[in-house]
């Protein structure tokens, strides 16, 4: 399929490449602009002599370019695309040059070593060490719980009232404790609860609700042994204990399908630190699932993906009941087409859809959620999603630019719109028109 | 869920204060779950964040959206013209938006309009964002916004300037509830066809306005003005608001015949004497009370650069339509000006001559006030504004020199002169575009701010024939970020004109195609 210029931009990995790129549009900076099926190549001009050689694998879409930016995809590589779907007709059609040609073989190459080593049996792990290193780590977070377990209750005791910006300390203080308990997941939401103490109307209830669910968890470790593997692989998540990338593609559920691609966001967790959520439907099994990734440092992630396209993959699922998070085991070469209209639940179907999620694992954060006949509406300064059949609607969390843009392409008609839920607001990610096709709006830029 | 709310109240206050709630008489299998959570044990540590945490669970698996007020309004109405659709125009459109320049702006959703396009939803939050932070640009945003647009602008205050009457409302709804550009709209077009009819619209209606408004559509009737507009013009020369009286002096000084024109000439003409063939003036020795009828403003500001007598006689002479003055001399304006220059009251004459051309434009004036030396006139972009292209461009000519030598300010006086979507002429243009070229290819960007400047705003100012000696300016190895940004910046500058142009080449040859398609190009 063509990137249009939206989905392009998409996957610039900050506001700056976006705009670089935007400048390297002439095509007189490009002697040399082709195509094939699999792939898109140029030289651009730069400031050395040689031109820059700039090649995107459409499979993925993959990027790679001479430019020493440590920037991926490049201002170079995201020009090359912008002008692929604006200026279609100043690519020739031609055979890949070695440069190119080298590359794609090299990929494929290494797309079926990877098979060839899946085949193999994996060398048996010292399942004695592991079960060792497992059994320290949970004495540690036994130890950190019950600290948490004894503050949680000096905190009721006193009273959310009692609470001001002057505990701040002392939260962040518990929280530091946790991921020195190795139980990072707990520190993250001790600060994310902190950040509700005087937020707005209402923020007892909302903290009382985080604060009750934390307990949760923290009753939930003395008591692991006695909970099935699915419940106990459920706590670890909720713990934040990293899943063994190996042991999971070796042992996890896989599930074959053509992936629609509900939806994306990037989050930018710190300085440097952006978090991409991409979430994905199966055509077949009607599975949900929410691939996490990480970039460090502004270099973007490295297979790009592009809502409302599907494409061919098996994924393997974390272990845990209903499990969401997945990661791509497999990836065909073929290149992503756009979705045909996927058939969605009604609106009682997605509220059921999600009851059951939350009773299979009530520490879910986010769970996503697709509204089929949907209008966004603006009441004073807040945002709804109203629900088409009945009278209801959701608060929206979306900037105001993007809820102008997403108000635009309704018009007051009903869209289809895939989004997050977090208990009490609605992110939208993603929206088409009532008779599908690809999506008028898909949210931009990172959230912060 | 009551018990939620007894569980808070008891977590605002604290468990030391208060026991924890019974979770008794709730019926069903979640009753008996918090029956069995409050069950007596070793330690009550925890106990009310665990039933508020099984509560909580319960809340959100169960939640129940809430209800919001039906929406009144109706969806968008169906858009007659088509919404562009093609991705590398809509691509610099948005940069456009963006970025800039204003004349850019204003030029690619004049194209967009004028070939019978609209703008896509995508588009229309940064169109009328533009147009909110830009009031030139209002009615070029207006016309391209489509139905969507202003049903959008209906929802924003920030937008509230592009929802007027929609511009497919008749005359007198657009009239009866348009915003004031679009009454003074209703009553430009009436004036070229019934002059009379728009003049007794707007009578109809003056003793209610608001002063403003009074003199901005008064400010109408400039359109095919002729002499049956005087009665009314002459009934407001009494207006309370100094801004209406000075529209309607500037009115009547292009009807040369009426009453108001005659009196001032009664006051200017003893002033003026000849002995011989030379001509005397003299500046009145006092203010006339009978000059406030006609809004002559005797009150000279402390510190204007005028004399009182000075003052009196500027005031006079900024009323008196310019024939006049040649007419009683027999000489041509250069000559008069030759003459006032060699007088006592020069800068009163010079300027007030300056006023009287803006207000009553004569291209002969015009041209002879810009031929005089620089210091010997007013300002020169307004003059310029005032000529026709053709009578206008034979003055940049001569400043740009043959060598090209005046090329930034040509460029400074065009990008005043032209209205948004009016250039200097393909022969000039290009000529300004070689000059720039020569410079660029000197190497002059180096060290010269103002030509990085201009080369942006003449990017956005010339003809279409001229941007191919902008498209490919000669780049360097070593360039400083400034320079880079100078040149990136014309450059996509330039190729966003190219590109809109093509709408008007395309628009025009696929016309017929237009009221069959509804979505994107045929």
């Amino acid at each position: 399929m063509s990137l249009s210029t939206e989905a392009v931009l998409a996957l610039a990995p900050d506001d700056a490449s976006a705009k670089a790129a935007k400048g390297l549009l002439a095509p007189a900076k490009w002697p040399t602009l082709a195509h094939s099926d699999d792939a898109v190549w140029g030289e651009c001009q730069g400031s050395g002599s040689k031109p820059y050689q700039t090649q995107v694998d459409l499979s993925g879409p993959v990027f790679r370019c001479s430019c020493p930016s440590r920037k991926f995809p490049c201002k170079h590589g995201l020009a090359l695309m912008l002008l692929r779907a604006q200026s279609e007709a100043s690519f020739t059609a031609g055979v890949p040059p070695p440069w190119v040609a080298d590359w794609l073989a090299s990929r494929r190459d290494k797309a079926e070593k990877k098979e060839a080593r899946a085949a193999e049996p994996a060398a048996a792990p010292d399942p004695a060490a592991a079960a060792k290193r497992d059994a320290q780590r949970w004495k540690r977070i036994e130890a950190g719980v019950q600290e948490l377990a004894r503050w949680l209750d000096d905190q009721t005791q006193r009273g959310l009232a009692a609470l001001g910006s002057e505990q701040a300390e002392g939260w962040a203080a518990m929280a530091a404790r946790m991921v020195d308990a190795q139980a990072p997941g707990l520190g993250q939401r001790i600060t994310q609860a902190a950040e509700l103490i005087g937020a707005g109307d209402g923020w007892p209830a909302r903290l009382l609700d985080r604060l009750g669910r934390l307990q949760l968890i923290v009753d939930a470790v003395p008591r692991r042994d006695s909970l099935s593997p699915a419940t106990r692989a459920d706590l670890r998540a909720a713990l934040g204990w990293p899943q063994d990338r190996e042991a999971l593609l070796a042992d996890g559920e896989r599930v074959n399908d053509h992936w629609l691609v509900l939806g994306q966001c990037l989050d930018e967790r710190d300085t440097k630190l952006v978090e991409r959520h991409v979430w994905l439907q199966g055509r077949a099994s009607g599975r949900r699932a929410l691939l996490l990734d990480y970039s460090h440092g502004g270099r973007g992630f490295e297979t790009g993906w592009v809502s409302g396209s599907e494409r061919a993959a098996m994924l393997c699922f974390y272990p845990g009941h209903a499990s969401q998070r997945a990661v791509v085991a497999e990836l065909p070469a073929e290149a992503a087409s756009t979705a045909a209209p996927f058939a969605a639940n009604d609106e009682t179907g997605e509220w059921q859809r999600m009851a059951q999620q939350i009773a299979a694992n009530p520490w879910q954060p986010l769970l996503p959620l697709v509204w089929a006949d949907a209008v966004p509406a603006r009441h004073g300064d807040q945002w709804w999603l109203r629900l088409g059949a009945a009278s209801q609607a959701l608060p929206m969390q979306l900037a105001a630019a993007e809820a102008w843009q997403l108000l635009a392409h309704s018009g007051g008609a009903p869209l289809r719109v895939f989004g997050e839920w977090d208990g009490e607001q609605f992110a939208p990610l993603t929206a088409w028109a009532a008779e599908g096709g690809t999506p008028v709006w898909t949210l931009s830029g990172a959230r912060t | 869920m009551s018990h939620w709310n007894t569980l808070l109240q008891t977590a605002l206050v604290g468990t030391a204060r208060q026991p924890v709630p019974a979770a008794d008489g709730m019926a069903g299998d979640f009753g008996a779950l918090l029956q069995a959570l409050q069950q007596p044990t070793d330690t009550a540590q925890g106990l009310l964040l665990r039933v508020a945490g099984a509560v909580a669970v319960g809340r959100r698996a169960g939640f129940v959206a809430p209800g919001l007020p039906a929406d009144d309004a109706p969806p968008a109405a169906n858009d007659p013209s088509p919404a562009l659709g093609d991705p590398a125009l809509l691509a610099v459109i948005a940069d456009a938006l963006a970025a800039g320049p204003q004349r850019l702006q204003h030029e690619v959703l004049a194209v967009l309009s004028t070939a019978g396009w609209r703008l896509p939803p995508s588009l229309l939050p940064a169109a009328l964002d533009a147009g909110r932070r830009d009031t030139a640009l209002r009615p070029a945003v207006v016309l391209a916004l489509g139905e969507r647009g202003r049903w959008l602008a209906a929802r924003n205050d920030d937008w509230r300037y592009a929802v007027g009457a929609s511009a497919q409302a008749d005359t007198q709804t657009r009239w009866d509830e348009g915003s004031i550009d679009q009454r003074r709209a209703v009553l430009a077009e009436q004036r070229r066809d019934d002059p009379a009819g728009a003049r007794e619209r707007l009578a109809a209606e003056l003793p209610q306005l608001p002063a403003k408004e009074r003199a901005v559509l008064i400010g109408a009737l400039a359109e095919n003005l002729g002499p049956d507009d005087e009665a009314l013009l002459e009934a407001q020369l009494k207006d309370r608001a100094r801004d209406v009286r000075q529209t309607v002096v500037e009115l009547l000084q292009r009807l040369p015949a009426s009453a108001h024109v005659r009196r001032v000439e009664a006051f200017l003409a003893p002033l003026l004497s000849s002995q011989g063939t030379v001509w005397q003036l003299n500046a009145p020795e006092s203010a006339d009370p009978r000059w406030k009828d006609d809004a002559i403003d005797a009150a000279r500001p402390t510190h204007d650069s005028l004399g009182a007598r000075a003052w009196w006689l500027y005031q006079l002479v900024r009323q008196m339509p310019l024939a006049w003055w040649t007419a009683r001399t027999g000489l041509t304006p250069a000559a008069l000006l030759d003459w006032a220059a060699t007088g006592d009251w020069h800068d009163a004459l010079l300027r007030a001559w300056n006023e009287a051309v803006l207000a009553a434009p004569d291209f002969g004036w015009c041209d002879a006030l810009l031929d005089r030396p620089r210091g010997h006139r007013g300002g020169v972009g307004p003059l310029l504004a005032l000529l026709p292209r053709e009578r206008r461009e034979r003055h940049w000519a001569t400043q740009l020199g043959d060598a090209g030598e005046g090329v930034q300010d040509v460029v400074a006086f065009a990008d005043q002169a032209c209205a948004p979507g009016d250039t200097p002429s393909a022969a000039l243009s290009l000529r300004i575009a070689q000059a720039l070229r020569t410079r660029v290819e000197r190497g002059d960007l180096v060290n010269d701010y103002v030509l990085r400047q201009v080369l942006g705003t003449a990017a956005a100012l010339l003809h279409l024939d001229a941007l191919a000696l902008l498209a490919d300016l000669p780049r360097a190895a070593e360039e400083s970020p400034g320079l880079a940004n100078a040149l990136a910046d014309t450059a996509r500058i330039v190729r966003a004109r190219r590109l809109v142009a093509t709408l008007s080449s395309s628009s025009s040859s696929s016309s017929s195609s237009l009221s069959t398609s509804s979505q994107g190009r045929p």
